[in-house]
């Protein structure tokens, strides 16, 4: 009897993963819904090669959304803080994306060759930088502040989409305290636990659309 | 000088420099604003309450943000550095502006200038003719198109006297900005419901004329709570303003506050001075109950409807789902009852334990589920194919058993439960769980009700509505095993029970008759012919179980024939359950059996034959519902059904739900109900839509119908 229950406990097992697996793919929407496919995109890179999210399937891929002159962003990057994640991450063979989706003339614009050189000033380890201008890239993911992010499963599902800690505020103090979304979540995905905090409101500033 | 006199000095001076600030008013400038700390008194007295404010002159084109800063931003923080016992309250927050940013984005803003109140209670210790002084740091952000923190420290000396002294130079200023701080109003009444992403919040007065509306905007107090954003539309109906708004998309919980300030640029008293007031719904009591939209059935209390979860549970006993159960059942007694009455009354009650924990179980997957956003409902399981794949496996093997074509050590009966073996309670305990997962396709009348009211609750509600349905099921066992008095008019056992029992394999192989019939509406032939074909080879595994049995051969060839019966089964298993569900046509009409010309259900095409003032029946129906074919079956074969239904031009529509469709779910919930079957007739005269019972008799609908409000059209038939 016990063989039998077991074996019975295993299909019902098998059951449930079948049908799971079966959920996702009957979900096919464009925004960046936890849990469903994130959207495709095609954009070019400050390295100058055009970057599609199919080039990564079965890599994480992170996403951040960059603008060097917001406040929000600079806590990050002159507390060494995004660097660390970002060095933390892309070291794991992780993908990560920093796009930046501010129109010509706004706050955080660059053209390809100055985001490259941000790289080395800031002495960050992103993939990529994107250039994003005309926004299209941010709206298919309903970016709206920097820093927004995202984690993207090797599978192309979306795993997270929000703030990158729980400390909404510019000031360096508050580094030492926050709790980090991102490394939280990448942890649980990796070692294959579920994540905690699929979402929560992101915050930062505004991205600075084209009208 | 000596360590001593250079620290009086300092004091000294340090007072002094004090003292000239009283005199000046302490203004800080920063990159954009002019902030200084200021108090309605420059007087204040002891233990009493006065207001303080922080007055900001914003520069021209920039702007900070309130409470909520909605997409973007951060309001205000302020932290008290001086180290008297003042009582300080949180900002009190005036109505903000609505700022659309570029990029579908909003700020909820303040321009020009704010001044951000708070009450203050001077400490009792302080004496009258001394001087006092409040420290602040505050921290902002303000933006233009770009955002830029800033802070400051700031310092207010005031008097202390017997008697308060008003500051003339602020008086205005105070009472002009408390007159736009949202108002605690009384004679308002809100409610508010969710049904998926979309809350309707409702504001009704009885007290006065109804104000005109302009403008009228929520302001959501806290972040992540709505799509601040999000159009906000509204309609005014009678004395109630109806609004919708969005649940933030990253809000992954229920709503279960509604909570900012609603501005109406008329004003929400006679005087049209109030333009803003607040708004605290709590969606977990009551009141969300009772302003639940189909009203009738939710605005029970919950008392009543863990009575009805009772009922129902009872009921759950006679629905033709748990049917098949009955067989493993009676005979569990019957072994029962030949052994000691202590035993049996024991087992009654594991049994109800098994019933209730698989009820309890069944509704924290329920709860997870829906917090996890499937569009899932009661009687999931049957919608999906691999599960029904499952239980027709399960019913088949144990039609095979009971038909002695295999026999295991302790047979799979004792699942179900037997009183000889160690297992026997154990036993007792799964044939509880087995009952709950079968009976629970069938959502018998009540049971919906309660159902449909618990998912809308609270996770403790919902979870105490369950486990009073389980109770409800689980009774008659607990009961019968309790009185063996009852017990002895069950037949005795003997030689009968074995040509019982084989011939209880019949019900349960009609069962999986019918799980194969509703496999087949789901998947299509090809995927019932998988069905079939993993079938057989389960027949096969089960037929090698027992032509070699496990004492009769080596371990080697155990080992392998064993191998054998996994796989044969697990892959007879999976052979079935890839089949997915087909997508059953969208639109379009059919024609059932009884002649009546069914549409298939959508949102959109409802929504548009109500516009056109049509009848409409509509049917939420499945394969697997049993209740479903039957009230069907009776109610659509009379030709006066049928008959009344096409005088009176109804527009027959079924919502099929055999398989999973989130649109069908959401519209059940709409009725607060999570399971089939829902009746609902439209007609243009019913405020409502009128919902029927759940068990159908031709007379019911009959009567339905007669009592709709007869228009010209109608009665130009030949009506009695």
């Amino acid at each position: 009897m016990k063989k039998l229950i077991i074996l019975f406990a295993l299909i019902f097992a098998a059951t449930i993963v079948i049908n799971l697996t079966s959920n996702t793919e009957d979900n096919a929407t464009t925004d960046a819904v936890v849990g469903e496919q994130a959207p495709d995109f095609e954009v070019m890179g400050a390295d100058g090669t055009m970057h599609n999210l199919s080039d990564y399937e079965g890599q994480y891929v992170i996403l951040e959304w960059l603008n060097y002159g917001c406040p929000y962003i600079q806590k990050h990057y002159n507390g060494d803080n995004m660097q660390q994640l970002q060095e933390k991450y892309t070291d794991q063979d992780v993908v990560w994306l920093s796009v930046i989706s501010s129109a010509p003339g706004t706050q955080g614009y660059m053209e390809a060759e100055e985001a490259q050189q941000s790289i080395d000033e800031y002495n960050s380890s992103p993939t990529a930088i994107l250039l994003d201008p005309e926004g299209d890239m941010g709206r298919a993911y309903d970016a709206r502040v920097t820093p927004h992010m995202f984690i993207i499963d090797p599978e192309g599902v979306v795993r997270y989409n929000g703030a990158i800690d729980d400390k909404p505020t510019p000031a360096a103090s508050s580094l030492e305290t926050a709790h980090n979304y991102i490394d939280a979540a990448m942890n649980s995905l990796m070692n294959g636990e579920e994540v905690e905090v699929k979402s929560n409101t992101p915050y930062g500033c505004t991205v600075k659309y084209g009208a | 000088m000596n360590k001593f006199q250079r620290l009086l000095s300092l004091t000294v001076f340090l007072s002094l420099l004090v003292g000239l600030q009283s005199l000046h008013a302490f203004q800080v400038k920063t990159d954009n604003t002019e902030i200084q700390l200021i108090s309605e008194q420059s007087a204040i007295v002891p233990d009493e309450t006065f207001w303080i404010g922080i007055d900001m002159d914003i520069r021209e084109g920039w702007y900070v943000y309130y409470r909520n800063p909605a997409d973007s931003g951060m309001p205000l923080t302020v932290e008290w550095t001086h180290e008297e016992d003042f009582n300080i309250s949180d900002i009190k927050w005036p109505y903000p502006q609505w700022k659309d940013i570029p990029g579908d984005l909003t700020s909820y803003a303040y321009a020009d200038s704010m001044l951000y109140m708070m009450e203050a209670t001077a400490p009792e210790d302080l004496d009258s003719g001394d001087q006092t002084t409040l420290k602040v740091t505050a921290d902002w952000l303000i933006c233009e198109k770009v955002c830029i923190p800033e802070n400051a420290e700031l310092e207010l000396t005031l008097d202390v006297a017997e008697k308060p002294t008003f500051n003339e130079e602020h008086l205005t200023l105070f009472s002009e900005m408390r007159e736009k701080l949202p108002g605690d109003l009384n004679y308002w009444e809100s409610f508010a419901e969710v049904e998926g992403d979309s809350i309707t919040l409702k504001l009704t007065t009885d007290a006065f004329d109804v104000p005109e509306y302009s403008n009228v905007i929520y302001f959501a107090n806290e972040q992540g709570e709505i799509e601040n954003g999000a159009d906000q539309p509204y309609s005014v109906e009678n004395d109630t303003l109806t609004m919708k708004l969005q649940k933030s998309v990253y809000k992954s919980d229920d709503v279960n506050r509604v909570w900012g300030l609603v501005y109406n640029e008329q004003g929400w008293d006679e005087s049209g001075r109030i333009k803003a007031m607040t708004v605290d719904i709590n969606l977990g009591g009551e009141e969300n109950i009772a302003s639940a939209s189909s009203g009738s059935v939710l605005s029970q209390s919950f008392l009543l409807i863990l009575g009805f979860a009772f009922i129902g549970g009872l009921i759950l006993n006679l629905m033709p789902c748990v049917f098949p159960i009955l067989s493993i059942k009676v005979m569990n007694f019957l072994q029962i009852s030949g052994d000691d009455p202590k035993k049996a009354k024991l087992h009654g009650w594991v049994f109800g334990a098994g019933v209730l924990v698989s009820f309890l179980i069944l509704a924290g997957l329920l709860l997870l589920l829906r917090a996890g956003g499937q569009e899932l409902g009661w009687g999931f399981q049957l919608q999906s194919p691999p599960f029904i794949a499952f239980m027709t496996f399960m019913m088949f093997g144990l039609g095979l058993n009971l038909m002695g074509v295999f026999e295991i050590g302790n047979s799979i009966m004792n699942v179900a439960g037997s009183a000889q073996t160690g297992d026997g309670l154990k036993g007792s305990f799964f044939s509880g769980v087995l009952a709950t997962v079968l009976a629970t396709p069938c959502t018998a009348p009540f049971m919906g009700t309660a159902l449909g009211a618990a998912i809308t609750m609270p996770t403790i509600a919902a979870l105490l509505v369950f486990a009073v349905l389980g109770f409800g099921m689980a009774i008659p066992y607990i009961i019968l095993s309790s009185f063996p008095a009852l017990m002895k008019k069950l037949p005795k056992p003997g030689a009968w029970m074995e040509t019982f029992k084989q011939f209880m394999a019949f019900p349960l192989f009609a069962t999986a008759i019918w799980l194969a019939w509703v496999f087949g509406q789901q998947v299509g032939i090809d995927g019932l012919t998988n069905l079939l074909i993993g079938l057989l080879l389960m027949s096969m595994g089960i037929w090698i179980l027992n032509r070699w049995k496990a004492t009769q051969i080596s371990n080697v060839s155990r080992i392998i024939s064993r191998a054998f019966v996994v796989l044969l089964i697990g892959g007879g298993f999976f052979i079935s359950a890839s089949s997915s569900a087909q997508e059953t046509g969208t639109s379009g009409s059919q024609t059932d059996q009884f002649g009546i010309e069914w549409q298939a259900y959508s949102q959109e095409q409802l929504n548009q034959h109500i516009a056109e003032n049509q009848n409409v029946f509509l049917d939420f129906t499945a394969a697997w519902c049993i209740t479903c074919k039957a009230n069907e079956r009776v109610v659509f074969s009379s030709d006066e059904v049928k008959e009344k239904f096409r005088d009176l031009n109804f527009v027959m529509m079924k919502a099929d739900w055999t398989n999973r469709n989130p649109e069908i779910t959401r519209a059940l919930e709409s009725f607060g109900r999570n399971g089939v079957p829902l009746y609902v007739i439209y007609n243009e005269e019913l405020d409502e839509p009128m919902i029927l019972p759940e068990l159908l008799t031709p007379g019911i609908v009959l009567d339905a119908l007669n009592e709709l409000p007869q228009d010209n059209q109608s009665l130009s038939m030949k009506d009695s």
